[in-house]
């Protein structure tokens, strides 16, 4: 039962600060993240009890908006597609291929990259990441299947195999 | 007897089959497409072999890398901040009451198990990870190997 600050943070507080952290980059902007989200749960904490399908949806959907706001303080300018976050300059040694998955969701565009995230790192459903992302849910789907198909086409030279791309290769926007 | 091959082994289908298999592993299928895609893969060695391939890249994708976790005062200074914009609030306050309690519990437990700890004499011995000295005229300073990731405080949100 999702009822009270307790036990909603208990239940999305790690979850909402690690999709803040993959989304933003950032460990110190997911702190600020993650309080301010919790603060506007508390401040909306009546309209939302009793809604309990609506809880997760609705802190993510917070999350990935102070996200985006953040994104803008960090690079100035508007966010289009192509955005990426600032990337650390290459090790030394070798990625591996966690780091490359790491690197190249980082370089998606916000909208893809918190697509991406919510469905393949935090196990959002389609119709709850289309509350998130405030799209229908075949438009939340359409915008996954873009995230993973560029990931996958970016990533296909690190790869062992390649992915199959015969319906097309994926473009941003 | 009729010999010709059921429609979903048709080696025609290979083409459009490959193309729908990221789908199919997302879950962005219709049922009937799924259907369809899951009984040709039983019966399509070389398409089987494509959807192997294809599982592991998504298992690639779908890992999650490692973030940390929120600080422990994290909620508290939620419910501070929310008490600030909403003064007067008495579930608000009541909620901060209990946090903080466990919070300064926690706390206490920790000293008194620090202060009830015997102290413990430094070995004499040689240790196995010795800490670095800085070099003089260094700007590192001791104890901080060079590239140390530096420590993470958190910041409040005005």
């Amino acid at each position: 039962m999702e009822s009270g600050f307790e036990a909603v943070y208990a239940r999305y507080g790690r979850q909402v600060h690690a999709f803040a952290a993959r989304f933003t980059g950032d460990v110190g902007a997911a702190e600020e993240i993650c309080q301010e989200t919790f603060v506007r749960y508390l401040q909306h904490e009546d309209a939302l009890r009793g809604r309990n399908g609506h809880v997760a949806p609705w802190l993510f959907r917070v999350a990935a908006n102070l996200g985006v706001d953040r994104l803008r303080k960090m690079k100035p300018g508007a966010l289009h597609d192509g955005d990426a976050l600032p990337v650390a300059p290459p090790p030394a040694v070798e990625p591996d291929d966690g780091e490359r998955v790491r690197r190249a969701v980082t370089e998606l565009a916000p909208d893809l990259r918190a697509a991406f995230l919510l469905r393949a790192h935090h196990g959002l459903t389609f119709p709850q990441m289309a509350l998130v992302l405030d799209l229908s849910e075949r438009g939340a789907k359409d915008r996954y299947r873009r995230a993973r198909d560029l990931l996958a086409e970016r990533l296909a030279p690190w790869f062992p195999e390649r992915i199959s791309h015969e319906h097309g290769t994926a473009h941003e926007h | 007897m009729n010999t010709e091959r059921p429609m979903n082994t048709d080696p025609r289908l290979c083409p459009e089959i490959r193309a729908l298999l990221a789908d199919h592993l997302d879950g962005l299928l219709e049922p009937a497409q799924a259907a369809r895609a899951s009984e040709h893969l039983e019966t399509c060695a070389a398409c089987a072999g494509e959807a192997d391939r294809a599982r592991r890249i998504h298992a690639a994708l779908a890992a999650p890398w490692d973030v940390p976790g929120p600080s422990t005062d994290l909620p508290l200074r939620a419910l501070a901040s929310a008490r600030a914009r909403r003064p007067g609030s008495g579930r608000v306050v009541g909620v901060a009451l209990r946090y903080a309690a466990t919070f300064a519990a926690g706390v206490l437990a920790a000293f008194l198990v620090f202060r009830a700890e015997p102290a413990r004499s430094l070995p004499t011995t040689e240790v196995a990870h010795p800490v670095p000295v800085a070099a003089p005229g260094s700007d590192i300073p001791n104890g901080m190997p060079e590239g140390a990731a530096p420590t993470y405080s958190p910041r409040r949100i005005r």
